[in-house]
């Protein structure tokens, strides 16, 4: 979508609390939003879409609040990074309460010898922290470049350069290995 | 910029990632679970038009009043055609704001 077609989109979401121009700026970006959840809760579909839905409606409410300044994707993509931080945040502090034993998590996916190729760079990324997978899936993936990864991230340039440094080792190894 | 290491990495990322496929049924069912924003936006923008609508007018009976029918200067027709440019755009940010929305 042209930049000028997704600005009018916007004014008229923003002026008029149009939302068929919202359901084009959602048809849209959809597939991409979807796939980067996808990408970050290692395939959990049903939760993607959750996500995906919250981020779109977290979107349309806050919509007034965006300048246009950093491009509409980045502005999702921060949202909904935001959106997955909270969730796993959340998901984390219940696993706490719930005292899950640690080895029970870590060995949930180690039945590696069934696993073909795909599977097997699926099993790498999952290994990832959430931050490194959030910065692996926004580089390589959805070709943001390092300063928009940066921004959506809420974090330095550095910062992010070694987290996908970290990532790419890791993940390198485990290939190697399987 | 990526390094021939990073672009293999991408292209068996891409490759082997998840790939989201469409779903139809997804944008149908966020519009409809979409909050009931509020509507005062919509009236401010109202109450402008309605403001600006009256100055408007305000502006061309002046401009009628004003006018000697006998001679017709340049400026004459600088006026006529900006007020003419500005009453479309009224009228038509009026129409907008009244047909467009839920």
């Amino acid at each position: 979508m042209k930049k000028l077609d997704e600005l009018a989109l916007i004014t008229r979401c923003v002026l008029a609390d149009d939302r068929q121009a919202f359901g084009q700026l959602v048809e849209a970006y959809q597939s991409q939003v979807r796939r980067f959840f996808l990408n970050l809760t290692s395939g959990d579909a049903a939760l993607s879409d959750d996500l995906a839905q919250e981020t779109f409606i977290k979107a349309y409410i806050n919509l007034r609040s965006f300048k246009g300044i950093a491009a509409f994707s980045t502005w999702l993509y921060r949202i909904g990074y935001n959106e997955f931080y909270s969730h796993s945040r959340r998901a984390s502090e219940e696993h706490l309460t719930q005292d899950t034993p640690v080895e029970a998590i870590m060995g949930a996916n180690d039945n590696t010898e069934a696993l073909d190729a795909g599977l097997t760079v699926r099993e790498a990324m999952s290994r990832l922290s959430d931050t490194e997978r959030a910065a692996v899936t926004l580089f390589y993936i959805e070709d943001k470049p390092l300063k928009q990864v940066a921004r959506i991230m809420s974090l330095p340039e550095g910062t992010v350069k070694s987290h996908l440094h970290r990532a790419k080792a890791r993940m390198s190894a485990f290939l190697k290995n399987n | 910029m990526k390094t021939e290491e990073d672009i293999k990495l991408e292209a068996l990322l891409k490759d082997e990632g998840y790939h989201a496929d469409e779903n139809p049924w997804f944008t149908s069912r966020l519009l409809n679970r979409l909050p009931a924003r509020e509507r005062s936006v919509r009236w401010v923008w109202w109450a402008i038009c309605a403001v600006a609508a009256v100055i408007c007018a305000a502006c061309w009976w002046w401009l009628i009043d004003d006018h000697d029918y006998t001679v017709l200067t340049v400026r004459d027709m600088v006026d006529y055609a900006i007020m003419s440019a500005v009453t479309l755009v009224l009228l038509w940010q009026s129409i907008s704001v009244t047909f467009s929305g839920e």
